[in-house]
């Protein structure tokens, strides 16, 4: 779209849907999770795409959709010009190269039984990059480096070290292969205050020396305003406002951003800020409300709201908004 | 400021946990006051020793390795204590009760709602079955929960995280306890909900006039909910003080690292402050401040003797050589 360069964007994602089949009972009626209910971005290379939204908002199963490590039900992913959306599991395999993940939980996403320097390796090895294992050697030895890792850390297993270098040791991983995209998907939610900015500004340090693309994914609205340039707000499987990262914290639209802007406690206890408290919780993803999804909830809600659901109101060329208290300004005017 | 009644008083408080590795000394000298009608929170990063607090308070340790070995905690001129565990039953859950963190696991998932809570409400108080479950309804409808009357006779899983959350106030609410221990009551659920438990934990604090102790990671919740703050390092207290004083001012350096490194909404840095280093492993503490290694502004002293708390007036105190211009408490 804006892309003048020559090279395509690393990430086109367009109308993407993931719907998980469940059926209660033996015979109960099949029904869907709509994970993901037509999603449609892209990120522009150097770029980093936030995207926040709560709990069961569709956040995880976006970044498994976009590594092609769930069944898409319907759109298209473009990786660095190319649909991989129908790729079979072994069309995939030299792709896989192209985007890495980092994990959220460094307790979890490491091999216990492999030492540092095994899991660093193993997308070298699997990928086939370098030509002798001495390469190897050297290569992982660079990568821990890069993420302040010290050389002998690799003789050591995962459990030999604290969250925040386990967390270092994953990036270095998916940063073996020189990858065109990396989704971090809630890298630092599960590290100590003191240890999560050491992490932050790490990644923003890899991105600015590496050239790097990230699509960062994660819960907490004060590190996507810190480390994104542009941001996306989910809610039950679909993004209800899109903008560069200034706008969007600046002047929130939508009535589900205010709200989760407003949330946040703030560290100055002299702040008294206006808060708007949501009522209830996240509807099911099975039985979505009609008309547009945050409509039980929104403290703007009209008519039209139940019925229809919102279109996307361009505000500027870099920031768009669903909802009908735009469209109507809209048709006004 | 009108000084108020001290409800609670931690004075010198060590708990340690004697594992087969090795003592692990979770707490280590703790001493705090609690005013009534007060909030103070406990800040802290993971395993700095908030939640062994908490359970010292209400003495869980059965079936642990755990121990308090030194120290008193003084709840209406008594010594918890020296108390047998039959008296201390008799203060759990009526005088002095527990939020826990999560609210997936800490409910019985066999139990229903209406029998976890009246549980408390048998034991503390001599009424029946019927009444019991007439509170545990009118508590429930006090936290805003909906539907109440189907939701007593539903199990933990059929509710949401911030349901169960509720769930749990309720519980720790129904027998009108003095004292409140709150350990990470938010730190599970999502934003918007997070902001709907603070807002009803407020206003149920300011209709009943209890105190409340509560543990967090979060300094925002701190600077929200709290009257007093204990900031804990290594299972020690760093800082202590009025919250609007310790976070328009902190003393100690490591209070100003933390908050420091967090990002905060509306300020954009290219980097962020960070404190460097790692906490140090529990076996292999420092000699002397046990922030020292990771302090920017440590001295040679730091690094040899452990600092004692200097005191600024007003509850105002912190461990660091830096503030030796307060006088010193012995």
């Amino acid at each position: 779209m804006i892309q003048k360069n020559k090279s395509p964007a690393p990430l086109i994602v367009k109308d993407l849907k993931v719907y998980y089949p469940v059926r209660r009972g033996l015979f109960g009626k099949l029904q869907h999770v709509k994970a993901l209910d037509g999603v449609s971005f892209e990120i522009a290379k150097g770029e980093t795409f936030g995207v926040v939204g709560e709990s069961g908002c569709g956040k995880s199963t976006l970044a498994l959709a976009i590594a092609k490590l769930v069944k898409l039900t319907s759109g298209q992913i473009i990786l660095d010009g190319e649909d991989i959306s129908h790729y079979s599991a072994s069309q995939m395999q030299p792709v896989r190269k192209k985007i890495q993940m980092i994990f959220q939980d460094p307790y979890a996403s490491l091999n216990p039984r492999m030492t540092v320097r095994d899991i660093v390796a193993e997308p070298l090895i699997i990928h086939n990059v370098c030509k002798s294992s001495k390469e190897v050697d050297e290569k992982v030895i660079e990568l821990l480096r890069q993420v302040g890792l010290d050389d002998y850390h690799a003789n050591r297993y995962a459990h030999q070290f604290s969250g925040g270098q386990r967390q270092r040791i994953g990036i270095a991983r998916s940063l073996a292969l020189d990858p065109i995209l990396v989704i971090a998907d809630e890298p630092v939610s599960a590290l100590d205050v003191s240890i999560q900015s050491q992490v932050l500004n790490l990644l923003s340090e890899l991105k600015k020396h590496m050239h790097l693309t990230y699509l960062f994914i994660a819960h907490d609205l004060s590190v996507v305003e810190h480390i994104s340039d542009r941001v996306g707000v989910m809610y039950l499987g679909e993004f209800v406002e899109v903008s560069d990262r200034d706008d969007l914290y600046n002047r929130p639209l939508h009535p589900y951003t205010q709200a989760l802007l407003s949330a946040i406690p703030s560290i100055d206890p002299e702040e008294k800020k206006e808060r708007i408290i949501l009522e209830g919780n996240i509807p099911s993803p099975i039985n979505a409300p009609s008309g547009c999804k945050f409509h039980p909830r929104c403290r703007h809600c009209m008519p039209i709201c139940k019925e229809l659901s919102p279109k996307k109101s361009v505000i500027t060329d870099k920031h768009y908004v669903y909802c009908h208290l735009y469209t109507e300004k809209d048709k006004k005017e | 400021m009108t000084d108020r009644k001290n409800i609670l008083e931690v004075k010198n408080l060590s708990t340690y946990f004697f594992t087969d590795n090795g003592v692990v000394r979770a707490v280590e000298n703790l001493s705090f006051k609690l005013q009534e009608g007060s909030t103070l929170g406990i800040v802290g990063e993971s395993g700095s020793g908030k939640s062994v607090t908490a359970l010292s308070i209400m003495g869980l340790f059965k079936g642990t390795t755990g121990r308090v070995v030194e120290g008193e905690i003084i709840f209406e001129g008594k010594d918890l204590l020296k108390l047998s565990e039959e008296e201390r039953r008799g203060i759990r859950g009526k005088d002095i009760s527990m939020i826990f963190q999560e609210p997936m696991t800490s409910l019985n998932p066999v139990l229903k709602i209406g029998e976890q809570i009246s549980e408390a409400i048998i034991e503390h108080q001599n009424v029946g079955k019927s009444e019991a479950m007439e509170q545990v309804v009118q508590i429930l409808k006090d936290t805003g929960l909906p539907r109440v009357e189907s939701i007593v006779n539903e199990y933990p899983f059929q509710l949401s995280g911030g349901q169960r959350q509720r769930v749990m106030i309720a519980m720790a609410l129904v027998c009108r306890p003095k004292i409140l221990i709150a350990d990470e009551p938010t730190t599970a659920l999502d934003v918007t909900i997070q902001a709907q438990i603070l807002d009803l934990m407020r206003r149920l604090k300011e209709r009943s006039g209890t105190s409340i102790i509560f543990i967090t990671h979060s300094l925002g919740v701190v600077a929200e909910m709290c009257d007093e703050v204990l900031v804990m390092y290594c299972s020690r207290a760093m800082e202590t003080g009025n919250v609007k004083d310790v976070f328009k001012d902190p003393l100690h350096p490591y209070t100003r690292g933390l908050m420091a490194s967090i990002p905060k909404l509306g300020e954009r840095v290219e980097e962020l402050y960070t404190i460097p280093g790692n906490v140090p492993n529990p076996r292999f503490m420092p000699k002397g401040c046990k922030f020292a290694p990771r302090c920017s502004e440590a001295m040679d002293i730091c690094h040899e003797e452990e600092p004692p708390f200097f005191d600024f007036g007003g509850g105002r105190t912190s461990r660091c050589w830096l503030c030796s211009n307060g006088r010193e408490v012995k």
